[in-house]
């Protein structure tokens, strides 16, 4: 058995053409997340509907490459522009940018780079260690464990990244609404049909992935296209590392709090590192410089997190088919899509998958770094493609990509229909993160209510006495109720109120 | 995040209203599948999500009210408003070549059809050159077909 692990882990190092995948992948994935415009969650729904013919590793490859680059990528634009390339690298921005404009951006460049290999490493780590242990107790969640943990994900989505929990919720809503659209797998009655056959087959989520994600996010750019970046001189990446010694202990500390915040379902790298950033600032008593004005500490502690909510993001979704985030969200799409149910039995049915996926993870990382401290002439020259030429190809693609899932042409107008109404989503302040999750959860949870429901012949009392009697269930329900308290105006006030009295 | 009210962007409360539209469309849909006839039927989740986007998008607009409003500019500069900071010029003419793409990709074929869309809106957004930008379309559409057709195995539109 551990023969074969590593076998299996080593599987995308001994072959060429996935070693290949891999690195264009992790490649490809840095220039992604360093286009500001282009994102990693954009990325792979495209990639989805390109890769579905190929083999399962193949494609798995080349995404986990795209994943753990394109994570890091964002940091380049972000302290060389002051746009970050994706959302996980908003938080660098804050000293990142400082920085180079003292002059430091290639020491900066550096020093993030090794430290996103570092957390990158921790949460592979945290991912092939911890997976295993919770796949076996997952086997003893009930099926209203698996809908209290979506419900979970859902709200934490919603309350952290949108401007209001309700406007989160209803995102979340829209998209179990979306996602029960067709016919019931239990029952095979039509739902959400309106009496067309056309919709019985469901839509596809991948369409409505590529439209929220793709053409949503082209037709908001245009509100940015004239902004010109300013530049700051790059002449040679050098990470120092005294610097990156010092830091060590604080990567480590922050690399665990990208794993947790990874590894809980719905939040991602984006919140790991803002949630990093927020420890360094309280935890550093005596920064390098002031945070905001170029503390190294303010660098480090974001970006060792985000990379370290990669593998934290893999966990719930290897071992209980419940996506950590939105880009593994579409990761799940694209395994299902492969025909593998992500869930409890994955690693006992295939234990390959899951060592392949650590095997490569590990492997992109590697890559990431070594692309990182190279190539920053063609780098530069990548990153200023205007957005006049980019957006257009994004719709090409979009579409392209859309039609070569079923050849359908209707999927593509679903997709431009769930473009724009992703765009005006956007435009009043709702999230498509959470939209998202919903497709992916809402069988699920569905599905879990419906067992739950069955189990205890549909008796109300039953059902909720179940929540409070089981400890699991007790512990998420206690959990789902803390996060709805949390976002409710009596909360605030209460904390308030216990501040003032200290 | 918490109790920030936002000012009220124009057309927000005609965008909250339409998706409340939506959901009690949903809701009725998703009651119609199998009613009240029993808690596990296939009709309850569907109920309870629609129900929750109903009672959300309520909250959304219950929130909305408290926003404080824009000083009353009168019909014209709330239209202008919107469409300087909601829907812009460039956003409506860039759908509509999406759309008229989209519509000629099945009648024209995907090579005719991406170039004239590739062209015509790498024009209208970066305004260089014709000749350039024709040169841009070709090589991006050459590099797009070669990909996807021999690397991606495709089958294009």
């Amino acid at each position: 058995m551990q023969e074969s692990a590593l076998s299996y882990f080593l599987m995308s190092w001994l072959d060429p053409s996935l070693l290949l995948l891999t690195a264009v992948g992790t490649l490809a994935g840095v220039y992604i997340g360093a286009i500001p415009g282009l994102s990693v969650t954009m990325a792979v729904s495209i990639l989805i509907s390109f890769t579905f013919t190929w083999e399962t590793n193949d494609a798995l490859a080349l995404m986990a490459g795209v994943f753990m680059g394109g994570v890091y990528g964002g940091s380049r634009t972000a302290i060389l522009l002051n746009i970050p390339g994706a959302p996980s690298a908003i938080a660098t921005a804050l000293d990142g940018f400082p920085l180079a404009q003292r002059g430091e951006a290639g020491q900066a460049i550096g020093v993030t780079t090794i430290v996103s290999g570092i957390g990158g490493f921790i949460g592979i780590a945290a991912l092939a260690l911890g997976a295993p242990l919770l796949s076996e107790f997952s086997l003893l969640f009930a099926p209203r464990d698996y809908l209290l943990l979506a419900i979970m994900g859902i709200l934490l989505v919603a309350s952290l990244s949108g401007e209001s929990l309700a406007k989160g919720v209803f995102a979340g809503a829209l998209g179990v609404a979306i996602g029960m659209v067709g016919l019931d797998p239990m029952t095979a009655e039509g739902r959400f049909t309106f009496g067309t056959t056309a919709l019985l087959g469901g839509i596809s989520y991948v369409a409505v992935m590529i439209g929220m994600f793709g053409v949503a996010e082209a037709l908001a750019q245009l509100h940015f296209l004239h902004i010109e970046p300013i530049k700051q001189k790059l002449s040679r990446i050098v990470p120092d590392w005294r610097i990156v010694l010092k830091f060590l202990p604080l990567s480590l500390r922050t690399s665990l709090i990208g794993v947790v915040i990874g590894a809980l379902p719905g939040t991602g790298g984006d919140i790991a590192a803002l949630m990093a950033y927020d420890h360094a600032k309280r935890s550093v008593k005596k920064p390098t410089r002031p945070f905001g004005q170029g503390a190294y500490e303010g660098l480090v502690a974001p970006e060792a997190a985000n990379n370290a909510a990669v593998g934290g993001a893999y966990i719930p979704m290897l071992t209980l088919g419940i996506p950590g985030d939105a880009v593994t969200a579409v990761i799940i799409g694209a395994l299902f899509i492969h025909g593998l149910r992500p869930g409890p039995n994955l690693l006992i049915e295939t234990p390959h998958l899951f060592w392949f996926t650590v095997g490569t993870l590990t492997l992109a990382n590697i890559f990431m770094v070594i692309f990182g401290l190279t190539g920053v002439r063609i780098f530069t020259r990548i990153v200023e493609c205007p957005k006049g030429i980019l957006l257009p190809l994004i719709v090409v693609l979009s579409i392209v990509g859309t039609y070569a899932i079923q050849n359908s042409v209707t999927d593509v107008y679903w997709m431009l229909g769930f473009g724009v109404l992703g765009y005006f989503m956007k435009m009043y302040g709702y999230q498509v993160g959470p939209v998202i999750l919903g497709i992916i959860l809402g069988p699920l949870m569905d599905l879990s209510y419906r067992r739950a429901m069955i189990s205890v012949q549909d008796s109300v009392p039953t059902f909720f006495w179940e929540f409070l009697v089981n400890p699991i269930s007790l512990v998420l329900t206690l959990a789902v109720i803390l996060l709805l308290l949390n976002q409710t105006p009596l909360w605030p006030k209460r904390r308030a109120a216990v501040e003032q009295q200290t | 995040m918490h109790e920030t009210t936002p000012p009220r962007r124009p057309g927000e409360a005609v965008f909250a209203v339409f998706l409340l539209i939506v959901s009690l469309v949903l809701l009725q849909q998703a009651y119609a599948i199998a009613g009240f006839s029993s808690l596990s039927s296939a009709g309850v989740f569907p109920m309870l999500a629609a129900a929750t986007m109903v009672g959300s998008i309520i909250a959304v607009l219950w929130q909305l009210r408290k926003a404080p409003a824009p000083a009353d500019e009168g019909t014209e500069g709330r239209l202008a408003r919107f469409s300087r900071q909601i829907l812009p010029p460039t956003v409506i003419v860039f759908l509509a070549l999406t759309v008229a793409y989209m519509l000629a990709l099945e009648r024209v074929g995907f090579l005719i059809s991406s170039l004239a869309f590739l062209f015509l809106s790498i024009w209208y957004l970066y305004r260089r050159n014709p000749l350039l930008i024709a040169a841009i379309s070709v090589g991006a559409l050459a590099v797009i077909y070669v990909v996807f057709r021999y690397v991606f195995s495709v089958l294009l539109p």
